[in-house]
């Protein structure tokens, strides 16, 4: 029988002054981090958490089953930013709700994946912005919902670890801003080239206007609340962006606002509620969603063949005469008295 | 868990520090061993009984076949090993894939089957430590490697992490030699290293999964035909996105080993520089192509009996090289093309082959984009869902996709062709050269400036969350 041998490849190793080169790579490295970080401070920019597909687990793993106390919010940005938790727990006997809302996202997945857990057994608060919810499924903005729903079944038992290792780098740095500050989000921003004509680009999505928290709270920032030239950059932004896709119509809006009322069925029958949110917006983006989704064709039809009770604010005197800086989203300040003039409405519905 | 990921460095760190350790080999081996384990288990702890099973079912099958000369007791003990292993392939692998054709089949034949849904995950890496494991109990069955003396070094064989999930494939003797004797990286080894992971991390987040992946993503997600650009960017985009992803690994993997004092082989060698398609296998891949031609290519009757037979066997390694990297049609698909450009590359061969001419620098250069152009398409069906999006795609490449669609960004577009092209120079400048003598010619401060430079970008990209191409099959 032959035997082991006794010599094997070596894998070479380049001759360099290695003490020179690990010295200057560090130096150029750390030198770099501090002008990164200074810098984008200055700019205004605050440490904080990443939108993430763990911290949308995490989050979801917090609803209790049988509990008919739980809440969760569902939605897009508009409730993310218009809801405020402290707020409603204060106002709602200590019930924190569950914030399960996607910036840029239309919740019909996590509404149905709520609607097929038959341990659920709270309320759901699903915020509607009509340019996301009437969206086709295919939109780019349900990848998104699917990553994160296909997260919560497969997660690696690293994907929390990882999440741990990230809040206090996270919650050190302001230059750590992935969907701000990342290579891609800094090329996409600053090389702006003129695209084909008839090319189907996603419009680029608004640079840093809010910050999240751990229980997945978004907080305008500051200077957006303040500043009219990025406030008109960000409203340009949108315009572009809530007319990517057409308007949904026809017998695939007949099928789909039937879907939802399975699912808003679904809940019911077991105990569970639903309430269909409309936030505000305000501006030339209101006039745009009046003309590609009228109220009419779109909110009344969903709230009278699902049946579930509905908040607009425009039928509330209180909620209806809010401002938003940017045309979608509410203040942080105007975010908690909205919310604290919205649960009294919210309770006496979902009463009834 | 993944090389990407703050898991991963913090993991890294404690491991080297206990290697570091002035404690017994055996002690750091067992250390190694059951990081490996805890490194396999993150992603989902009951898998690692499956290790185990092959692990143990190998050592034994090994030890009774290097015990006995008698035939058919040695050849009892091969089939044992080949069928756990092959079995776990075949169950985890190939079970749903198998099972919807078998329905697609009787359902043709008007035998209507709705089998109960299976839902079967596949463990992470398993095509990978299953051939490792194979190719030892193979050796020790044809006499060429004696079975270990240790059953720890040959734990550490089939788990040791920089390589357990994604290759390179190690075989017995490359491994396996290095555990008998302490190792413990020498500062410049451990220096490299480290400088190789930087650079396998910077090829998968920065290149890999920033740069090119937007522009495949958009384009193999289109759901109409594209028109001929986008088509072209698309396909040449995923082309370099599967070259930086597996290749980062590979590289990650190499320094990872280094910077615990060991030496894992080259995967790739910059294989968009190949001239022909037998050159092509002979960089890219490198580990599972000479695997296929040692444990199937050879033991079929290899090239040694006619023409025709060894068409036939090119073809069939080919076609299983396919299927090994994933249970679909369109992955048989690409091995099949894959095999049709190596008969057709024999033909050439026979027609031309040292005519001086094709020596000529021009000539060699096209040759090697001929090569690389014919392989862009083979990617298609590598990288489409099915054979519907793999014909659009195809379709819009040679111009016959009708009115197509316009869906990448000029940005996107200008960094493709920009990515590619320095792919290519770089590739055949370098096609001769290992990574370490090019190194070593660099000034020092150019080497530091680099490394830095290359720290900073990963910083910036902020990626670390894709899993790595590879991971799925």
């Amino acid at each position: 029988m032959e035997k082991w041998p006794e010599t094997y490849w070596k894998r070479p190793i380049p001759t360099a002054h290695w003490q020179g080169v690990s010295l200057l790579t560090g130096l150029i490295v750390i030198t770099f981090l501090f002008i990164w970080e200074c810098y984008w401070r200055i700019e205004g920019y605050d440490p904080g958490l990443e939108e993430s597909a763990e911290l949308w687990v995490i989050e979801r793993a917090k609803v209790k089953p049988e509990n008919p106390d739980e809440v969760v919010l569902l939605g897009s940005s508009r409730i993310a930013f218009d809801i405020d938790l402290d707020v409603w727990e204060q106002d709602s006997g200590g019930i924190r709700p569950a914030m399960l809302a996607r910036v840029g996202t239309n919740p019909y997945l996590f509404l149905k994946e709520l609607s097929e857990d038959e341990s659920f057994k709270g309320t759901i608060i699903c915020g509607i912005t009509p340019g996301l919810f009437f969206a086709p499924d295919a939109a780019p903005t349900s990848l998104d919902v699917k990553a994160y729903l296909k997260h919560m079944e497969s997660r690696s038992k690293s994907a929390y670890t990882d999440f741990l290792l990230s809040v206090p780098l996270e919650s050190a740095f302001a230059s750590l801003n992935k969907e701000d500050l990342s290579l891609r989000q800094l090329m996409m921003r600053h090389l702006r080239l003129k695209n084909r004509e008839g090319a189907q680009v996603m419009p680029p999505l608004p640079p840093y206007f809010g910050r999240i928290t751990r229980d997945r709270r978004y907080h305008m920032w500051s200077r957006m609340e303040h500043d009219p030239a990025i406030q008109s950059y960000v409203q340009q932004i949108w315009m572009p962006l809530f007319q990517m896709a057409p308007p949904f119509a026809g017998e695939g809006l007949d099928h789909y606002i039937l879907s939802v009322k399975e699912m808003v069925q679904k809940l019911n029958s077991r105990g569970a509620k639903i309430l269909f949110l409309r936030c505000p917006s305000t501006g030339e983006l209101l006039d745009l969603e009046r003309k590609m989704h009228p109220r009419e064709a779109y909110w009344d039809r969903l709230l009278e063949e699902t049946g579930a009770p509905g908040i607009h604010y425009e039928d509330i005197p209180e909620l209806a005469g809010y401002d938003c800086p940017e045309w979608s989203h509410l203040s942080r300040s105007d975010a908690v008295s909205f919310t604290r003039e919205l649960i009294p409405h919210v309770h006496r519905l979902l009463a009834e | 868990m993944l090389f990407n990921s703050l898991t991963f460095l913090v993991f890294f760190a404690i491991v080297l520090a206990i290697h570091h350790l002035p404690i017994k080999w055996t002690f750091k081996k067992t250390n190694l061993l059951l990081a490996s384990y805890l490194f396999y288990a993150a992603w989902s702890p009951p898998f690692v009984f499956l290790l185990w099973l092959s692990t143990i079912v190998d050592y034994i099958a090994a030890a009774r076949i290097a015990r006995t000369e008698v035939q058919w007791q040695r050849r009892s003990w091969l089939v044992l090993s080949m069928a756990t292993n092959l079995g776990m392939l075949g169950f985890f692998k190939y079970g749903g894939f198998l099972l919807d054709n078998f329905v697609s089949v009787a359902g043709a034949y008007g035998f209507q089957y709705e089998p109960a849904v299976a839902s079967i995950v596949l463990p992470v890496g398993i095509s990978f430590y299953t051939f490792q494991t194979m190719s030892y109990t193979i050796d020790v069955f044809r006499k060429n490697s004696p079975p270990s003396e240790s059953f720890l070094d040959f734990a550490l064989f089939v788990t040791f992490f920089p390589q357990l999930v994604a290759g390179p494939i190690i075989r017995p003797r490359q491994l396996l030699p290095q555990f008998k004797k302490e190792h413990q990286a020498t500062h410049p080894q451990l220096m490299w290293g480290l400088g190789l992971m930087t650079w396998g991390m910077f090829q998968k987040i920065v290149l890999a999964d920033t740069l090119l992946a937007p522009t495949s993503d958009a384009v193999f997600g289109a759901a109409e035909s594209l028109v001929f650009t986008d088509a072209w960017l698309g396909a040449l985009a995923f082309g370099g996105q599967i070259f930086f992803d597996f290749a980062g690994y590979s590289t990650i993997a190499i320094g990872t080993a280094l910077c615990l004092g060991f030496s894992v082989p080259e995967n790739f060698r910059y294989p968009y520089a190949a001239i022909g398609f037998s050159d092509f296998w002979k960089r890219w891949h490198i580990s599972l192509s000479s695997w296929l031609r040692d444990y199937l290519y050879i033991p079929l009757g290899g090239n040694r009996s006619g023409l025709v037979r060894t068409n036939i066997n090119l073809m069939l390694t080919m076609l299983l090289g396919g299927l090994w990297h994933g249970a679909a049609w369109t992955f048989v698909a690409w091995g099949a093309l894959h095999g049709f450009y190596l008969w057709l590359e024999k033909i050439c061969r026979k027609l031309f082959e040292g005519q001086p001419w094709t020596q000529r620098t021009v000539v060699r250069i096209g040759l090697g984009l001929a090569t690389y152009i014919l392989v862009t398409f083979t990617w298609v069906f590598f990288r489409a869902a099915d054979f519907e999006t793999a014909g659009r795609i195809l379709f819009s490449m040679v111009g016959l996709g009708g009115e197509g669609i316009m869906v990448l960004a000029t940005l996107e577009m200008i960094i493709t062709a920009s990515v590619i092209c320095l792919l290519l120079v770089f590739s055949w400048a370098v096609r001769d050269r290992m990574m370490e003598d090019i190194i070593g010619e660099v000034p020092w401060w150019l080497g530091g400036v680099a490394w830095a430079g290359m720290i900073i970008l990963l910083i910036i990209t902020q990626g670390g969350s894709g899993a790595f191409i590879y991971f799925q099959f």
